[in-house]
């Protein structure tokens, strides 16, 4: 099973009000605290980010997000 | 319920055009009612009422063999039976259009975000689908869904149950996790939605029916949950 991290709260606040792209799930870009950027991620339910294989963050390294246009 | 034909509607049947390969969808009276119904026959001779348990019937032949079912069946007297041509059809998913392999999915289409919008009719039903208990897509205090949301409906969601087949590829799901919950939501007929067919995403093949809720639905839409 995929890893997956939980967001902070404001996130999951403004991902619950954006549109999804697929049942469950929403691709998104992410900037984290640290400036990097997170391209074509996959958020579930509006709160986790799946993890790609050997990624480790924590739910306070995310800053900001944008959907990604379908 | 699953009938046979009297020998001369089969014989009637017989000289007609099919509808697809190895079906006929025909309208007709019952003798003794008056109201025309649908019906889809095989073979011109197997007879089973197109409404919403079409594909339990269509399982039970699949498991039990067409032969037993029929020899099992009872006759149907059918009147005025007139063809219905395959343009008047929609998203009718047939025997050999669905193979047991298919497990009932569509092939082609479009995925809902690139169909119009349309109204509900205010009695189809829409199943949303979650591993999450607490899905954050339905407003559990409204009890309704949330604007950009997804369902399938109730009818995909029972073929994806009556042929086992897996939900994660069938909605092409990101990830791996088992689907546990059902949210059943029955929109007003006021609420509208973009009716599509699940695209291949996410390393899956997708072929299950999706629809888009642009503004969600009105209050008092969801009325029930139930494990997967």
């Amino acid at each position: 099973m995929q890893d997956k991290v939980k967001l902070p709260d404001h996130i999951i606040a403004m991902l619950t009000h954006l549109p999804e792209s697929g049942l469950g799930y929403q691709n998104v870009t992410l900037t984290l605290t640290n400036g990097t950027i997170l391209t074509k991620r996959k958020i579930v339910n509006s709160e986790f980010l799946l993890l790609h294989e050997n990624e480790r963050y924590l739910t306070n390294d995310f800053e900001k997000v944008e959907l990604d246009e379908n | 319920m699953i009938y046979k034909a009297f020998p001369s509607l089969t014989e009637l049947l017989v000289s007609k055009p099919e509808t697809g390969m190895g079906y006929q969808v025909f309208d007709a009276v019952r003798k003794g009612r008056y109201t025309k119904v649908r019906f889809i026959v095989y073979n011109s001779e197997l007879i089973i009422e197109l409404n919403d348990n079409l594909d339990r019937y269509k399982l039970k032949i699949l498991n039990e063999g067409y032969t037993k079912i029929f020899s099992q069946s009872e006759f149907i007297n059918l009147e005025h039976p007139t063809l219905v041509m395959r343009n008047e059809l929609s998203n009718l998913r047939l025997f050999s259009e669905g193979k047991m392999e298919d497990k009932g999915r569509h092939k082609g289409g479009t995925g809902a975000v690139d169909n119009d919008e349309i109204y509900s009719n205010g009695e189809d039903i829409f199943v949303r689908l979650s591993v999450y208990e607490n899905d954050r897509r339905i407003d559990f205090i409204n009890k309704k869904l949330i604007p950009g949301s997804y369902a399938t409906t109730e009818d995909d969601y029972l073929t994806c149950k009556s042929f086992n087949d897996d939900p994660v590829d069938r909605y092409a799901l990101p990830n791996d996790e088992e689907i546990e919950w059902a949210f059943y939501v029955q929109p007003k007929s006021h609420d509208k939605y973009h009716p599509g067919i699940v695209q291949p995403a996410n390393g899956h093949n997708g072929g299950g029916v999706e629809a888009l809720f642009d503004n969600g639905t009105s209050d008092h839409t969801y009325f029930k949950k139930t494990t997967y």
